[in-house]
């Protein structure tokens, strides 16, 4: 089955000032899921600011005989900081969108009931799935520590699906996702901050709750907008702490902990995808276990 | 999904199953919204029928839906019972039943983490129960086993604790790792056990690790099962900085370990490495050129294994140093 036309976008934070982004779409991965002889690949990278789309570029590659040809999957981003990470208020962020592209006439295929050179019948209509083989993002910068930072997903993490199925029914549920390794020191300039993105179209308040922090903190972000919470304004006037922080609300928004220099947050130490709540159960039906035991037994993969 | 919860009977599955819990959107609403509206794009039904507009995490099944629904549009929309017997003869209806009736078995995992010590460095392992209002008391105590052995696999420490709900456990992992004190980088890695006392859900419990340096902290989570292969794109950093491909080897045989660098397709680098059973291995990248560096041209870097390897990207930059390690 093929049944995706593109693959769920992903969503990166613009890069803090004195840094470039390199992001690689790997389309050779990207290859082995496209079930037609020939396919048009469109690869857009949006980058929004304050509110709106400040810089759109497309990328479009042919697959044809087995190799790609067109334009370069790889993408460099300069910093648009002037100061946005600093300030924390609107730090930028870029939407990676890759897909068929439709509006040129993506598949040059037989009908659906082909099949080719004696193989499986297949629905002759996109990816064999909706998610991106995984790259890193690579920040660097000629006086700055390189850090990565993996495919956040805009949508569709299963993750949160699992916690949503779990506990969405619960009263007063409300999102929830964090970290459970945050640390402020400030003798030794360890600094940490919250990113919070959202790129949907509609505002989002959340709530930032930080262990042995009796105050929680309300944060809102309107529609296209970054932001950059630095920890150690949440935390009162302890010199150093160690924990665990909680984010939650109505509505969810890509969060994100970096961890940098206290003194100067545009020198990074690293940047981490959040942890979802998680609502898988801890006890399984024994007659499952069995099931999959049986099956990697069939099929190798015990 | 749903056949691993509890909270739904069978027959629901079919009809009732919730698309969007936010809202309390079914599967069926959210069809006969699409049928309702041909016309409709994708955004709009979603915007009418307030799916996918507060947590989002739908949206990719609504996407699903909405795509299906167009092309099986019924003559009469509430045709629903033929759908509903098909589906009850499905293969993932009768697992469901069987899985309904079966007992419970607690679902036990193991999570493995390098350790960095050296160079004023060292490895912190956290266990978070964490509880928040929000979901409120759902996941149980855990009872943890953690093994941290050195580079060359030998067992320096081992700790049992159990971790309530509520509470959290820091464990100092690299305070008896040999050369720990040292002036060089020294490595290990810990594996964690953690198993859960009574039914609830997992939460907050996966295990992190921090490597703490005295200006900067770094944090990842630990992983599962690992795999004899990885590839990575990377930059030269700046001269201060040196990146390394850390390799723990999960499994009781020892293996060979090689490390390749590409500036495209051409080889520019190659390391091979003995990899101890059950031991870790640190292997710097040394800068290829100072031409490479210049440009800043990405490099492809292969790490591959003939045992279960869990590969991850350490940079240290500066000294003292920052460090990040990244999974890869």
């Amino acid at each position: 089955m093929s049944d995706y036309q593109y693959f769920i976008p992903v969503i990166s934070i613009a890069p803090p000032d004195g840094y470039r982004l390199h992001e690689r779409v790997l389309v050779d991965a990207i290859a082995e899921q496209i079930a037609t002889p020939e396919a048009d690949l469109l690869i857009e990278r949006r980058v929004f600011g304050d509110g709106e789309e400040l810089q759109r570029h497309a990328s479009r590659l042919q697959w044809r005989d087995g190799e790609w040809a067109g334009d370069d999957p790889d993408f460099d981003l300069d910093s648009i900081d002037e100061g946005r990470w600093r300030g924390g208020d609107s730090i930028g962020f870029m939407e990676t969108h890759v897909g068929l592209d439709a509006e040129e006439g993506l598949l040059s295929a037989p009908p659906a009931s082909a099949s080719y050179d004696g193989g499986p019948t297949k629905r002759l209509v996109g990816f064999a799935g909706a998610f991106l083989p995984p790259s890193y993002k690579i920040y660097h910068g000629e006086e700055r520590k390189t850090f990565f930072s993996d495919n956040v997903l805009k949508y569709g993490n299963t993750v949160v699906i699992y916690q949503i199925d779990a506990f969405g029914q619960t009263p007063g549920y409300r999102w929830v996702e964090g970290y459970p390794l945050s640390c402020i020191d400030r003798n030794s300039d360890i600094g940490e901050s919250i990113v919070l993105i959202n790129p949907f179209m509609r505002a989002a308040t959340v709530r930032i709750e930080i262990s042995g922090v009796e105050e929680s903190r309300k944060i809102r972000v309107d529609p296209l907008h970054a932001r950059r919470v630095a920890v150690a304004d949440l935390i009162g006037d302890r010199d150093s702490w160690m924990g665990q922080i909680l984010v939650s609300g109505p509505r969810r928004l890509i969060t994100m902990f970096a961890k940098h220099s206290l003194a100067n947050p545009c020198q990074m130490t690293t940047l981490e995808h959040s942890d979802p709540y998680r609502g898988e159960p801890t006890h399984r039906p024994v007659s499952q276990m069995l099931r999959r035991k049986v099956g990697g037994w069939l099929f190798g993969e015990c | 999904m749903t056949q691993d919860t509890d909270t739904k009977a069978p027959g629901q599955l079919l009809t009732d199953e919730i698309l969007c819990p936010c809202d309390n959107i079914s599967y069926e609403a959210f069809r006969k919204a699409i049928w309702a509206r041909p016309e409709a794009s994708f955004d709009a039904v979603c915007e009418d029928s307030l799916v996918g507009q507060k947590c989002t995490s739908c949206l990719l099944n609504a996407e699903s839906i909405f795509s299906e629904a167009g092309a099986t549009r019924p003559d009469v929309i509430d045709d629903v019972p033929r759908a509903h017997r098909r589906l009850i003869l499905s293969k993932q209806g009768v697992y469901a039943v069987i899985d309904r009736l079966s007992p419970k078995s607690p679902f036990v995992r193991d999570s493995i983490m390098p350790i960095v010590a050296g160079r004023g460095a060292r490895t912190v392992v956290t266990l978070s129960n964490a509880m928040i209002e929000a979901i409120g008391a759902r996941s149980p105590d855990f009872r943890i086993q953690a093994e941290m052995r050195d580079g060359a696999g030998a067992v320096y420490a081992s700790q049992e604790v159990l971790v309530p709900a509520g509470e959290r456990v820091d464990l100092e992992a690299s305070a008896d790792l040999p050369g720990a004190d040292g002036d060089a980088f020294v490595t290990g890695n810990c594996r964690v056990r953690f198993e859960p006392c009574s039914p609830g859900y997992f939460g907050t419990i996966r295990p992190h690790f921090a490597v703490v340096t005295p200006l900067a902290m770094t944090a990842v989570h630990g992983q599962g099962r690992g795999r004899t292969s990885s590839v990575f794109t990377t930059m030269q950093g700046p001269a201060v900085e040196t990146q390394f491909v850390s390799a723990v080897n999960c499994a009781n045989a020892p293996g060979e370990l090689v490390v390749k660098r590409f500036d495209g397709d051409r080889l520019v680098d190659e390391q091979k490495l003995d990899l101890p059973a059950r031991g870790a291995r640190l292997v710097p990248l040394e800068p290829v050129s100072e031409e490479i560096a210049a440009i800043a041209r990405p490099l492809t870097v292969q790490s591959s294994s003939d045992v279960e390897t869990r590969f991850h990207i350490m940079v240290s930059c500066g000294d003292p140093p920052r460090i990040s390690l990244d999974h890869i």
